[in-house]
Protein backbone atom coordinates (compact mmCIF):
# COMPACT_ATOMS: atom_id res chain seq x y z
CA UNK A 1 0.00 0.00 0.00
CA UNK A 2 1.39 3.14 -0.86
CA UNK A 3 2.03 6.01 1.68
CA UNK A 4 0.17 9.34 1.58
CA UNK A 5 2.42 12.69 1.00
CA UNK A 6 1.97 14.52 4.17
CA UNK A 7 2.17 17.98 2.74
CA UNK A 8 4.41 19.29 -0.08
CA UNK A 9 6.26 21.46 2.40
CA UNK A 10 7.54 18.87 4.26
CA UNK A 11 8.91 16.93 0.70
CA UNK A 12 12.50 18.15 0.94
CA UNK A 13 15.10 18.77 -2.13
CA UNK A 14 18.34 17.39 -1.67
CA UNK A 15 21.15 18.45 -4.39
CA UNK A 16 24.19 16.08 -3.81
CA UNK A 17 26.92 14.64 -6.04
CA UNK A 18 26.49 11.10 -7.76
CA UNK A 19 29.33 8.90 -8.04
CA UNK A 20 29.09 8.97 -11.83
CA UNK A 21 31.78 7.27 -13.81
CA UNK A 22 31.69 9.04 -17.41
CA UNK A 23 27.66 9.57 -17.68
CA UNK A 24 25.34 12.24 -17.27
CA UNK A 25 25.41 14.72 -14.46
CA UNK A 26 22.86 14.86 -12.18
CA UNK A 27 20.85 18.73 -11.48
CA UNK A 28 18.67 17.89 -8.95
CA UNK A 29 16.57 15.28 -6.72
CA UNK A 30 14.08 15.09 -5.16
CA UNK A 31 12.25 12.36 -2.35
CA UNK A 32 9.29 11.78 -2.37
CA UNK A 33 7.24 8.89 -0.74
CA UNK A 34 5.04 6.31 -2.95
CA UNK A 35 6.03 8.06 -6.82
CA UNK A 36 3.18 6.53 -9.20
CA UNK A 37 2.63 7.55 -12.57
CA UNK A 38 4.73 10.56 -14.02
CA UNK A 39 4.64 12.34 -16.71
CA UNK A 40 7.20 15.09 -18.17
CA UNK A 41 7.16 18.37 -20.56
CA UNK A 42 10.23 19.83 -22.05
CA UNK A 43 8.84 23.62 -21.23
CA UNK A 44 7.04 22.84 -17.91
CA UNK A 45 8.68 19.92 -15.88
CA UNK A 46 7.65 16.67 -14.09
CA UNK A 47 4.15 16.03 -13.32
CA UNK A 48 4.84 13.22 -10.19
CA UNK A 49 1.75 11.34 -8.54
CA UNK A 50 1.38 9.49 -5.08
CA UNK A 51 -2.19 7.87 -4.53
CA UNK A 52 -4.46 11.35 -4.85
CA UNK A 53 -2.12 13.65 -5.44
CA UNK A 54 -0.33 15.87 -8.30
CA UNK A 55 2.64 17.89 -8.02
CA UNK A 56 4.36 19.63 -10.53
CA UNK A 57 8.20 20.10 -10.25
CA UNK A 58 9.47 22.62 -12.70
CA UNK A 59 12.83 22.35 -14.99
CA UNK A 60 15.01 23.36 -11.97
CA UNK A 61 13.56 20.91 -9.37
CA UNK A 62 10.85 23.56 -7.79
CA UNK A 63 7.85 22.42 -6.33
CA UNK A 64 5.55 24.76 -8.49
CA UNK A 65 1.91 23.07 -7.48
CA UNK A 66 0.16 20.51 -6.18
CA UNK A 67 -3.64 19.14 -6.99
CA UNK A 68 -5.33 16.49 -5.49
CA UNK A 69 -7.60 14.31 -7.37
CA UNK A 70 -10.89 12.78 -6.45
CA UNK A 71 -8.90 9.02 -6.28
CA UNK A 72 -5.87 7.49 -6.88
CA UNK A 73 -4.06 8.61 -10.23
CA UNK A 74 -3.96 5.95 -12.82
CA UNK A 75 -2.45 8.14 -15.62
CA UNK A 76 -0.87 11.30 -16.56
CA UNK A 77 0.39 12.97 -19.65
CA UNK A 78 1.05 16.94 -21.25
CA UNK A 79 -0.28 18.50 -24.15
CA UNK A 80 2.75 20.67 -26.22
CA UNK A 81 0.92 23.73 -24.64
CA UNK A 82 1.94 22.39 -20.44
CA UNK A 83 -1.42 21.51 -20.16
CA UNK A 84 -1.67 18.44 -18.16
CA UNK A 85 -4.39 15.63 -18.55
CA UNK A 86 -5.03 13.50 -15.50
CA UNK A 87 -7.12 10.18 -15.34
CA UNK A 88 -8.45 9.10 -12.04
CA UNK A 89 -11.45 6.67 -11.48
CA UNK A 90 -13.49 6.76 -14.44
CA UNK A 91 -12.95 10.54 -14.82
CA UNK A 92 -10.72 12.79 -17.11
CA UNK A 93 -9.18 16.08 -15.37
CA UNK A 94 -7.36 18.60 -17.26
CA UNK A 95 -5.08 20.95 -15.25
CA UNK A 96 -3.46 24.38 -16.85
CA UNK A 97 0.21 25.13 -16.91
CA UNK A 98 -0.28 26.95 -13.52
CA UNK A 99 -2.13 23.71 -11.57
CA UNK A 100 -5.79 25.07 -12.47
CA UNK A 101 -8.77 22.56 -13.27
CA UNK A 102 -10.00 23.48 -16.53
CA UNK A 103 -12.18 20.61 -17.11
CA UNK A 104 -13.20 17.24 -16.00
CA UNK A 105 -15.42 14.23 -17.71
CA UNK A 106 -16.57 11.09 -17.69
CA UNK A 107 -14.69 8.65 -19.61
CA UNK A 108 -16.94 5.31 -18.96
CA UNK A 109 -14.73 2.92 -17.21
CA UNK A 110 -10.99 3.71 -15.41
CA UNK A 111 -8.60 4.45 -18.48
CA UNK A 112 -5.81 2.04 -18.94
CA UNK A 113 -3.52 4.35 -20.84
CA UNK A 114 -3.49 8.41 -21.82
CA UNK A 115 -2.00 10.13 -24.54
CA UNK A 116 -2.03 13.84 -26.39
CA UNK A 117 -1.95 13.55 -29.67
CA UNK A 118 -0.03 15.80 -31.84
CA UNK A 119 -3.07 18.40 -32.07
CA UNK A 120 -3.25 18.70 -28.92
CA UNK A 121 -6.53 16.36 -28.45
CA UNK A 122 -6.69 13.67 -25.11
CA UNK A 123 -7.06 10.40 -25.94
CA UNK A 124 -7.51 7.22 -23.73
CA UNK A 125 -8.08 3.79 -23.68
CA UNK A 126 -11.16 2.78 -21.25
CA UNK A 127 -12.15 -0.63 -20.97
CA UNK A 128 -14.03 -1.30 -24.63
CA UNK A 129 -12.02 1.02 -26.84
CA UNK A 130 -10.71 4.15 -27.25
CA UNK A 131 -11.94 7.82 -26.58
CA UNK A 132 -11.08 11.29 -27.43
CA UNK A 133 -11.90 14.55 -26.48
CA UNK A 134 -11.12 17.84 -27.81
CA UNK A 135 -9.05 20.13 -25.74
CA UNK A 136 -12.43 21.95 -24.76
CA UNK A 137 -13.27 18.49 -23.21
CA UNK A 138 -16.26 17.69 -25.51
CA UNK A 139 -16.25 13.87 -27.09
CA UNK A 140 -14.64 13.81 -30.77
CA UNK A 141 -14.79 10.46 -31.51
CA UNK A 142 -15.21 6.87 -29.77
CA UNK A 143 -12.89 3.84 -31.11
CA UNK A 144 -14.45 0.46 -30.40
CA UNK A 145 -12.90 -2.59 -32.19
CA UNK A 146 -15.97 -5.24 -32.92
CA UNK A 147 -14.20 -5.96 -35.78
CA UNK A 148 -11.79 -8.04 -33.46
CA UNK A 149 -14.53 -10.09 -32.13
CA UNK A 150 -16.43 -10.93 -34.97
CA UNK A 151 -15.02 -14.37 -35.98
CA UNK B 1 -16.94 -18.81 -26.88
CA UNK B 2 -18.13 -15.67 -27.45
CA UNK B 3 -15.82 -12.17 -27.10
CA UNK B 4 -15.97 -9.02 -26.34
CA UNK B 5 -13.71 -6.04 -26.89
CA UNK B 6 -11.71 -5.26 -23.83
CA UNK B 7 -9.37 -2.81 -22.13
CA UNK B 8 -7.33 -0.47 -24.31
CA UNK B 9 -4.00 -0.83 -22.07
CA UNK B 10 -1.56 1.00 -24.53
CA UNK B 11 -1.35 4.11 -27.19
CA UNK B 12 1.65 4.72 -29.76
CA UNK B 13 1.49 8.07 -32.29
CA UNK B 14 3.05 7.41 -35.33
CA UNK B 15 2.61 10.02 -36.94
CA UNK B 16 -0.05 12.77 -37.13
CA UNK B 17 -3.37 11.13 -37.93
CA UNK B 18 -2.25 7.70 -37.05
CA UNK B 19 -2.62 6.23 -34.01
CA UNK B 20 -1.33 2.69 -33.02
CA UNK B 21 -3.35 0.89 -30.04
CA UNK B 22 -2.90 -2.13 -28.24
CA UNK B 23 -6.61 -4.26 -26.87
CA UNK B 24 -7.04 -6.81 -25.04
CA UNK B 25 -10.23 -8.93 -25.80
CA UNK B 26 -12.67 -10.89 -23.04
CA UNK B 27 -14.55 -13.88 -22.96
CA UNK B 28 -18.44 -12.53 -22.77
CA UNK B 29 -19.68 -15.03 -20.71
CA UNK B 30 -17.36 -15.07 -18.22
CA UNK B 31 -16.04 -11.51 -18.25
CA UNK B 32 -12.75 -12.65 -18.11
CA UNK B 33 -9.21 -11.59 -20.67
CA UNK B 34 -8.68 -14.03 -23.51
CA UNK B 35 -5.24 -14.96 -23.37
CA UNK B 36 -4.12 -15.44 -26.70
CA UNK B 37 -6.32 -12.48 -28.46
CA UNK B 38 -4.75 -9.49 -28.04
CA UNK B 39 -4.79 -7.28 -30.97
CA UNK B 40 -3.60 -3.89 -32.56
CA UNK B 41 -5.40 -1.93 -34.97
CA UNK B 42 -3.96 1.29 -36.70
CA UNK B 43 -6.94 4.12 -35.56
CA UNK B 44 -7.19 7.06 -38.08
CA UNK B 45 -7.34 10.09 -35.71
CA UNK B 46 -9.31 12.43 -37.38
CA UNK B 47 -12.26 10.03 -37.07
CA UNK B 48 -11.70 7.04 -35.13
CA UNK B 49 -11.93 4.26 -37.55
CA UNK B 50 -9.80 1.61 -38.35
CA UNK B 51 -7.15 2.45 -40.70
CA UNK B 52 -5.22 -1.08 -40.24
CA UNK B 53 -4.87 -4.09 -38.37
CA UNK B 54 -1.99 -6.16 -36.75
CA UNK B 55 -2.32 -9.97 -38.56
CA UNK B 56 1.39 -11.08 -38.67
CA UNK B 57 1.15 -13.63 -35.57
CA UNK B 58 -2.34 -14.96 -34.14
CA UNK B 59 -2.76 -16.20 -31.59
CA UNK B 60 -1.11 -13.61 -29.61
CA UNK B 61 -0.30 -12.11 -25.78
CA UNK B 62 1.40 -8.93 -26.84
CA UNK B 63 4.42 -7.71 -24.07
CA UNK B 64 5.75 -4.57 -25.74
CA UNK B 65 5.50 -2.47 -28.73
CA UNK B 66 8.11 0.01 -30.01
CA UNK B 67 8.03 2.73 -32.51
CA UNK B 68 10.63 2.95 -34.68
CA UNK B 69 9.53 5.54 -37.26
CA UNK B 70 6.73 6.19 -38.34
CA UNK B 71 6.16 3.40 -40.61
CA UNK B 72 7.44 0.46 -38.20
CA UNK B 73 7.25 -0.54 -35.49
CA UNK B 74 8.45 -3.65 -33.55
CA UNK B 75 6.05 -5.98 -30.85
CA UNK B 76 7.08 -8.24 -28.45
CA UNK B 77 4.85 -11.20 -27.94
CA UNK B 78 4.18 -14.65 -26.66
CA UNK B 79 4.72 -16.88 -27.75
CA UNK B 80 5.89 -15.46 -31.07
CA UNK B 81 9.08 -13.38 -30.01
CA UNK B 82 9.85 -10.32 -31.40
CA UNK B 83 7.67 -9.00 -34.68
CA UNK B 84 8.87 -6.32 -36.85
CA UNK B 85 5.86 -4.97 -38.70
CA UNK B 86 5.60 -2.15 -41.30
CA UNK B 87 2.52 -0.43 -40.42
CA UNK B 88 2.29 1.53 -43.78
CA UNK B 89 3.15 -0.80 -46.57
CA UNK B 90 0.83 -3.17 -46.94
CA UNK B 91 3.11 -5.66 -49.16
CA UNK B 92 6.21 -5.32 -47.36
CA UNK B 93 7.34 -8.68 -45.80
CA UNK B 94 7.10 -8.57 -41.53
CA UNK B 95 9.37 -10.75 -39.76
CA UNK B 96 9.48 -12.84 -36.96
CA UNK B 97 12.20 -13.38 -34.72
CA UNK B 98 11.76 -15.87 -32.86
CA UNK B 99 12.16 -16.69 -28.73
CA UNK B 100 11.05 -15.96 -25.41
CA UNK B 101 10.12 -11.73 -25.56
CA UNK B 102 12.42 -9.57 -24.01
CA UNK B 103 11.78 -7.77 -21.11
CA UNK B 104 12.30 -4.34 -22.23
CA UNK B 105 13.02 -2.53 -25.71
CA UNK B 106 14.06 0.47 -27.05
CA UNK B 107 14.57 1.83 -30.23
CA UNK B 108 18.13 2.69 -31.49
CA UNK B 109 19.98 4.59 -33.48
CA UNK B 110 19.19 4.24 -37.50
CA UNK B 111 17.66 0.65 -38.09
CA UNK B 112 18.23 -1.21 -34.13
CA UNK B 113 16.70 -1.74 -31.39
CA UNK B 114 18.04 -3.20 -27.58
CA UNK B 115 16.45 -5.97 -26.24
CA UNK B 116 16.84 -6.67 -22.47
CA UNK B 117 16.49 -10.26 -22.31
CA UNK B 118 13.57 -11.77 -19.73
CA UNK B 119 16.89 -12.31 -16.85
CA UNK B 120 17.01 -8.33 -16.95
CA UNK B 121 20.76 -8.85 -17.54
CA UNK B 122 21.30 -9.95 -21.16
CA UNK B 123 21.63 -7.62 -23.99
CA UNK B 124 20.78 -7.89 -27.66
CA UNK B 125 21.03 -5.34 -30.29
CA UNK B 126 18.81 -5.95 -32.93
CA UNK B 127 18.92 -5.08 -37.00
CA UNK B 128 15.14 -4.06 -37.24
CA UNK B 129 15.34 -4.09 -40.84
CA UNK B 130 15.20 -8.23 -40.97
CA UNK B 131 15.36 -8.68 -37.01
CA UNK B 132 19.18 -10.64 -36.96
CA UNK B 133 20.94 -10.04 -33.74
CA UNK B 134 23.89 -7.32 -34.73
CA UNK B 135 25.68 -8.08 -31.10
CA UNK B 136 25.08 -9.24 -27.50
CA UNK B 137 26.32 -7.76 -24.14
CA UNK B 138 25.55 -8.20 -20.88
CA UNK B 139 24.48 -5.17 -18.08
CA UNK B 140 26.32 -4.88 -14.65
CA UNK B 141 22.67 -4.50 -13.03
CA UNK B 142 19.45 -5.68 -13.29
CA UNK B 143 17.56 -3.84 -15.58
CA UNK B 144 14.29 -2.20 -13.51
CA UNK B 145 12.39 -0.31 -16.26
CA UNK B 146 12.38 0.79 -19.92
CA UNK B 147 15.61 2.00 -21.58
CA UNK B 148 15.67 4.92 -23.83
CA UNK B 149 17.72 5.86 -26.46
CA UNK B 150 19.31 9.59 -25.69
CA UNK B 151 21.80 11.79 -27.17
CA UNK B 152 23.62 8.80 -28.72
CA UNK B 153 23.30 6.65 -26.12
CA UNK B 154 21.44 3.94 -24.56
CA UNK B 155 19.96 4.96 -20.76
CA UNK B 156 19.18 1.86 -18.67
CA UNK B 157 17.75 2.24 -15.20
CA UNK B 158 19.36 -0.59 -13.19
CA UNK B 159 19.21 -2.00 -9.51
CA UNK B 160 22.14 0.06 -8.86
CA UNK B 161 20.81 3.63 -10.89
CA UNK B 162 21.45 4.23 -14.22
CA UNK B 163 24.12 2.25 -16.76
CA UNK B 164 25.12 4.47 -20.35
CA UNK B 165 25.84 1.84 -23.22
CA UNK B 166 26.81 3.53 -26.25
CA UNK B 167 24.85 2.76 -29.32
CA UNK B 168 26.87 -0.32 -29.86
CA UNK B 169 25.68 -1.60 -26.69
CA UNK B 170 28.96 -1.40 -24.96
CA UNK B 171 29.00 0.11 -21.40
CA UNK B 172 30.21 4.05 -21.04
CA UNK B 173 29.43 4.83 -17.66
CA UNK B 174 27.23 4.63 -15.00
CA UNK B 175 25.07 6.92 -12.05
CA UNK B 176 24.84 5.25 -8.71
CA UNK B 177 21.51 6.28 -7.31
CA UNK B 178 20.04 4.73 -4.18
CA UNK B 179 17.37 4.31 -2.21
CA UNK B 180 14.11 4.84 -4.87
CA UNK B 181 12.47 1.71 -4.91
CA UNK B 182 12.47 -1.39 -6.52
CA UNK B 183 11.22 0.21 -10.36
CA UNK B 184 12.33 2.80 -12.29
CA UNK B 185 11.59 5.02 -15.23
CA UNK B 186 13.54 7.17 -17.53
CA UNK B 187 11.93 10.24 -19.34
CA UNK B 188 13.65 12.16 -22.17
CA UNK B 189 13.05 15.76 -22.70
CA UNK B 190 15.13 18.24 -24.66
CA UNK B 191 17.71 19.62 -21.56
CA UNK B 192 18.48 16.12 -20.02
CA UNK B 193 16.06 13.36 -18.88
CA UNK B 194 14.08 12.67 -15.34
CA UNK B 195 15.38 9.44 -13.90
CA UNK B 196 11.80 8.32 -11.70
CA UNK B 197 11.76 5.75 -9.36
CA UNK B 198 9.33 4.85 -6.74
CA UNK B 199 10.89 6.89 -3.40
CA UNK B 200 12.99 9.32 -5.88
CA UNK B 201 13.51 11.68 -8.99
CA UNK B 202 16.02 13.41 -9.86
CA UNK B 203 16.76 15.13 -13.37
CA UNK B 204 20.33 14.22 -15.30
CA UNK B 205 22.03 16.60 -18.02
CA UNK B 206 24.26 16.40 -20.12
Amino acid sequence: MRRCWPIVLLLFLIISPVNAKGGPSQAWRLELDGIGPSAASPSVGLAVSSGSRVVLVSKEGNVKWDWTAGDGVTHMAFDAGGNLYVTYSDKLAKLDASGTLRWTRDTYSRAYSLGVLPDGRPVLGYDKGVLCFDEDGKKAWEHYAQEECDT
Amino acid sequence: MPKAPGPVRSLLFLDTYRLLILGEVFDVSDQERAYGYDYINIVDTRDGYTDRQFEAIKPNDIVQIVKLGTGSVIVSAEPAGVVGWNTVDVNALDWVSKGIAPLYMAAGPEGTALLVGEDGLSLTLLDTKDGTRIMSGRLAQIAVGDPIFFEGMFIVPTQGGIEILGPDIVKVGSVVIEGYGDKAGILGVTDGFYFVGEDLVAKFGF
